[in-house]
């Protein structure tokens, strides 16, 4: 595309400086002082966990922050000088020199309005509209262009997202965790669309995330941002690799690869103290001649669509998970391992199939108390999952009165127990799930599930909502319940990697069938399907992690 | 077992911070006018149902009545006053009454057809149909004309419908929320009985928004039993409401403007703090 | 998407029977028409005749059976007060009630929209403070009251405008400002938190990150998604129209179907009554089918989803 020649900026030269970036929300100082600089063509990563800034920050630049947020520094931008404070002098930059995508394209998008009007409102006529979706990934643009974004996938919406970020032939392009919301296959083909988009236009890209290994995989240079300040800046191999600052070694040492497999990811505190981290107590073996725990045996759940046809979500299925053992299951968005799981704890009926818990036949239809203990459940999101109105500690015990475990007057202090054995702190039992940490929300539903003692422990996504620091600790927990408790664990995630650090067998679904299953180490050194090499290629690789030389391209 | 280093936000402060200057007038007006209520009788210094032709249209103080009737008298000599503090009690009694009527008839019906859904809940829902095509001050009227022996029970009973069925909407949307969400299903996944998940956990986190119902449908009560004793339908004298005393005194507002004005000013001053307490009350709901 | 239409007709239909066995019943429980009829001092014997002739004496479900032809047929019966059909005299007050309250819905959404509007966009502020007061306000006053006080003011003490009945286009102004300030205070309300839905929606920020202006956003994506939920509320207070004016009616002597229904009751006049609620029911049924439609047609994915549906 020639004619972007114009707008296009040579490499080598700075295209944006940013110094002395502060910002503040009331007297929460969000960002305090960051001074970076981006050049021209570069792929410029801002990576940190949650609460970190880095969001706000990219905000700052162009004025997007709301009314009360009070900003100060300085930035210079292809030449010209602005002073951050100045909202609408920012603002002026937007969708002109500076376009911006977010998470959610889903919603980014008009609900009511056809993608052709969207991309005209935005200057596009047909014939650049046309072009600009079969460069961002549409063979056929005239058939999307008639579409409303409902009638598009998440995938798909973030490609029409892009498209009309292009449309102002921008010189920077902010990405604000573009890819979080998309499953990992469709996520490598955006990082893809974007990097080739960049590189072709002679674009500049701020690109901002948690993810380690997207940054370090896409980005030039990487910036680490921990509670509004920068720990450093550098080439993520080196970075990653080498890292000065303890936290981002921290950060590092917490991501799960085969190098750690099984072992406890040590958590910021330990490397401050220079000590290693106490090791995990050794797994019990596993027995896979005896009884399963928990035995799926052709199983099938479909649903009713409104069309009167059904969709076959599990698609006869049959799947043995033993003692002492962590059997994940891995798949994309709509793969019906969830509902697998949920089929286990008669959240949905099978319409065929059977269900034994230790040998025994269960029929949720009429399952008594007792055959509730013997399986309990963990869901991705322990917000929604705990009573927001209630302290953590009554919410364990409740359920020791339902099912009269212990004597009444001790039921408090096993409770109490059981959180502290999940890793909740004593000071924080009587909170209410509101004034507790997502980390510490999931340790609440462990310990709720713990207390009944149960035989089997399905675990669904419930590290994916989490920041890569306290993902660690909550996997270092599970494999600890593991070895201490005689119990079998169901381990549902799309993470192959968080898959590969902490199970020992893995099924691989796709479309309610299972495409593959074996033992962990051999499915990913050795993946024996075409779909299970996909789904590991797409996966973001780690320089650290991998011996090949160089950035994967 | 690692220690705990996450950020933790700090737990929500108990202290109730600032009311806003109107809503405090507002409380203070509503506990007033609850104090007349309470204690009418012991406030009155006449029988409100005593009449006097003698002294009829007496003026309040401030348009030169004296003191013996600091609200002056009606077209039957009837003492303001009293007859005021009566009427607060009564119209705040039925206002009462309905509100928490309406709230619970309502309340009981959406969660009934949250939990059994099916057939159950497809009948409330025509009733609840019927309730919205029909504006309440048309069915009462249309009630009251066809009840035979309109009195006092019968009025509050008919009030008790008024809204019943918006308690109905929010209370079956929340429950089937409710029964949709994690939290209920994590709650049936441990064991929890059903009557325990909809007694214990999804009632209490139901009641902040039925309660904020309830304080915004208070003044709309207050205002549909009014406009029905206005029109001169419901209360039949010598029993009196602030409705009834206002359509009274609308008939002499040449002569005599105070009979109008004063149950007129209190309506207009109960509906308005009411309704301020309730909206400040939903804003702090959505903020938490 | 017909089986959803044909849904939503059935349910109006149920809705609907549902009406006409109430004022059935209501009709049945306020008064032997006999005795209406033949007064209160007939014979027996003229009364079980009566009963016979008129098919009174037949088991309940024949009866609602007739009354449902009856109605089919729009006959409603006499009114027992002016033996006019009662048909013909509440449609008689129709148009009187239609020009109050075509006048006042424009007036309503003339105002409260655009406040409505205002306040969210400058959410927080004292607009927003004052408009949100100012609709309270104009909630909870009663309008009996303020009619009350407009008639002693401009009719009593000024003697500017008629104080009741239909003179000339003066006598409009006072009824259709009190309830107008009613039902602008709700569009205002129900504009200002359907507006704020909007904009906390992240289509807003892509917008304004793609440089758009904030007026231009407004008036492309957020007018547009915030009109869907209130359209319900248009809907519902359409319905309303003839119902909505009981008391205003009232105050001012206005010769509409409010009038009528109060005068009704209060003479017990049950055929008129019923017409009456009849009346006011059907249109609100009717009304609220057509928003149903209306949404069909503006909410693409509402389509889809009922296209898939078939």
């Amino acid at each position: 595309m020639t004619d972007r020649a114009g707008k296009s900026d040579r490499p080598g030269t700075l295209l944006l400086e940013v110094t002395g970036l502060r910002v503040s929300f009331g007297a929460t100082d969000v960002v305090q002082g960051m001074d970076f600089a981006l050049g021209r063509g570069e792929i410029f990563g801002i990576v940190g966990e949650s609460g970190s800034g880095k969001t706000v920050s990219c905000r700052a630049l162009t004025g997007l922050l709301p009314d009360h947020a009070s900003v100060s520094g300085h930035m210079t931008f292809g030449g010209g000088n602005y002073d951050l404070s100045d909202r609408s002098a920012c603002a002026r930059l937007r969708g002109n020199h500076i376009s911006m995508i977010f998470q959610d394209p889903m919603s980014a998008l008009d609900p009511l309005m056809r993608i052709r009007r969207q991309l005209a409102l935005r200057g596009a006529g047909d014939a650049q509209a046309h072009r600009l979706l079969q460069q961002v990934g549409f063979p056929d643009p005239t058939a999307v262009l008639d579409r409303y974004p409902h009638q598009l996938s998440g995938g798909q919406c973030q490609r029409i997202v892009i498209a009309c970020a292009l449309i102002s032939r921008p010189r920077l392009l902010i990405a604000d965790e573009p890819t979080t919301a998309l499953d990992v296959t469709i996520q490598a083909g955006i990082l893809d669309l974007l990097r080739k988009t960049v590189r072709h236009a002679g674009m500049s890209m701020l690109f901002i995330t948690h993810d380690l290994s997207v940054v370090s995989e896409l980005c030039d240079r990487v910036l680490v941002m921990r509670h509004g300040r920068i720990e450093e800046v550098g080439r993520p191999r080196e970075i990653f690799r080498h890292p000065r600052a303890t936290y981002t070694h921290s950060l590092v040492a917490a991501l799960p690869r085969p190098e750690n497999k099984g072992k406890r990811l040590p958590a910021l505190e330990d490397l401050q103290c220079g000590s290693s981290p106490r090791p995990l107590p050794r797994a019990p073996s596993i027995n896979r001649k005896s009884e399963p725990v928990l035995c799926f045996s052709n199983v099938r759940v479909s649903y009713g669509q409104p069309d009167g046809s059904r969709f076959r979500a599990v698609d006869d299925i049959s799947l043995d998970v033993y003692e002492n053992e962590i059997l994940g299951i891995v798949g994309e968005s709509g793969s019906g391992k969830s509902t697998l799981s949920r089929s286990a704890v008669g959240l949905v009926r099978p319409e065929r199939g059977k269900i034994r818990i230790d040998g025994d036949l269960i029929d949720w239809a009429k399952a008594t108390r007792a055959d509730r203990r013997r399986i309990q459940y963990i869901f991705q999101d322990p917000r929604s999952a705990l009573d927001p109105s209630r302290r953590v500690l009554s919410q364990v015990r409740e359920l020791l009165d339902v099912h009269g475990i212990g004597r009444e007057s001790e039921r408090d202090r096993i409770a109490a127990n059981e959180l502290c054995r999940a890793g909740l702190d004593s000071s924080l039992h009587l909170r209410k799930p509101g004034s507790l940490s997502g980390g510490q929300r999931q340790r609440v539903t462990i310990a709720r599930a713990l207390a009944l003692e149960p035989r089997i422990l399905i675990c669904d996504e419930i590290v994916s909502a989490l920041d890569v620091s306290v993902q660690a600790r909550i996997l270092n927990l599970l494999l600890e319940i593991r070895a201490q408790r005689n119990i079998a664990i169901l381990f549902i995630s799309h993470d192959l990697s968080v898959i590969q650090h902490i199970c020992d067998r893995v099924v691989v679904m796709r479309a309610g069938k299972i495409v593959e299953s074996g033992l962990v180490d051999d499915v990913w050194r050795m993946p024996a399907k075409a779909y299970t090499r996909e789904l590991l290629n797409a996966l973001p690789q780690f320089p650290a992690a991998i011996g090949r030389d160089g950035v994967a391209a | 077992m690692s220690a705990i280093v996450e950020v933790v936000p700090a737990e929500r402060s108990s202290v109730p911070g600032s009311i806003p200057f109107l809503v405090r007038l507002s409380i203070l007006f509503t506990l007033l006018l609850l104090f007349c209520a309470v204690f009418a009788q012991w406030l009155m210094v006449h029988d409100a149902t005593a009449t006097n032709l003698l002294n009829r249209f007496a003026p309040p103080v401030l348009f030169g009545g004296d003191w013996a009737h600091p609200l002056g008298t009606d077209n039957l000599g009837r003492d303001m006053l009293s007859l005021v503090l009566r009427a607060i009690q009564v119209s705040f009694l039925v206002a009462f009454i309905g509100t928490i009527g309406g709230a619970v008839i309502g309340t009981i019906l959406g969660l009934t057809a949250a939990w059994a859904g099916g057939v159950v809940d497809d009948i409330i829902g025509v009733l609840v149909d019927f309730q919205a095509t029909m504006p309440f001050l048309v069915l009462a009227l249309a009630l009251l004309a066809v009840l035979p022996g309109a009195d006092m029970t019968l009025f509050i009973v008919i009030m008790c419908i008024y809204g019943w069925e918006r308690y109905t909407r929010l209370a079956r949307s929340v429950a089937l929320a409710a029964k949709e969400s994690t939290f209920v299903q994590a709650l049936t996944v441990t064991g929890t009985p059903g009557w325990r998940i909809y007694l214990l956990h999804i009632l209490p986190n139901a009641t902040g928004i039925l309660l904020v119902n309830m304080s915004l449908n208070f003044p709309a009560t207050i205002l549909a039993e009014t406009s029905l004793n206005f029109l001169g339908i419901g209360i039949q004298p010598p029993d009196t409401s602030l409705g009834v005393l206002m359509g009274l005194g609308r008939n002499h507002i040449y002569n005599a403007p105070w009979l109008a004005l004063i149950p007129g000013l209190v309506i207009l001053l109960a509906t308005l703090s009411v309704s301020l307490i309730g909206d400040w009350l939903r804003d702090k709901m959505d903020q938490a | 998407m017909i089986r959803w239409m044909l849904g939503r007709i059935g349910r109006a239909a149920v809705t609907l029977l549902l009406l006409l066995a109430f004022t059935f019943f209501a009709l049945k429980i306020s008064a032997d028409p006999a005795l209406q009829i033949l007064g209160p001092d007939a014979g027996t014997d003229a009364v079980h005749a009566f009963r016979a002739k008129w098919g009174l004496d037949e088991p309940l479900w024949r009866q609602f059976l007739a009354y449902l032809l009856n109605v089919l047929r729009l006959d409603l019966g006499i009114s027992y007060r002016t033996t006019e059909p009662a048909l013909d005299l509440v449609i008689s007050r129709v148009p009187a009630t239609l020009a109050l309250m075509i006048p006042t819905t424009i007036v309503a959404v003339a105002l409260g929209v655009p406040t409505g509007i205002l306040a969210a966009c400058k959410r927080g502020t004292s607009w927003d403070r004052g408009i949100t007061l100012l609709s309270i306000i104009g909630f909870a006053i009663p309008n009996f009251l303020i009619g009350v006080l407009l008639i002693y003011l401009f009719s009593v003490k000024l003697g500017w405008l008629p104080p009741s009945g239909i003179v000339d286009w003066r006598s409009y102004l006072m009824p259709v400002f009190i309830m107008a300030i009613a039902e602008a205070a709700i569009f205002a309300r129900f504009t200002r938190s359907a507006m704020i839905e909007v904009l906390e929606h992240p289509m807003v920020e892509t917008a304004l990150a793609g440089g758009f202006s904030k007026a231009k956003v407004l008036a492309v994506h957020v007018l547009p998604n915030a009109a869907l939920p209130l359209l319900t509320i248009v809907g519902l207070f359409a319905g309303s129209l003839i119902g909505g004016g009981v008391v205003t009616e009232n105050v001012f002597s206005w010769p509409g179907t409010g009038r009528l229904l109060v005068e009704s009751v209060g003479a017990r006049d049950f055929t008129v009554v019923q017409c009456t609620v009849l009346l006011i029911g059907v249109t609100m049924i009717v009304t609220n089918l057509l928003v149903d439609v209306c949404y069909l047609w503006v909410d693409p994915r509402l389509r889809d989803a009922k296209r898939r549906s078939k």
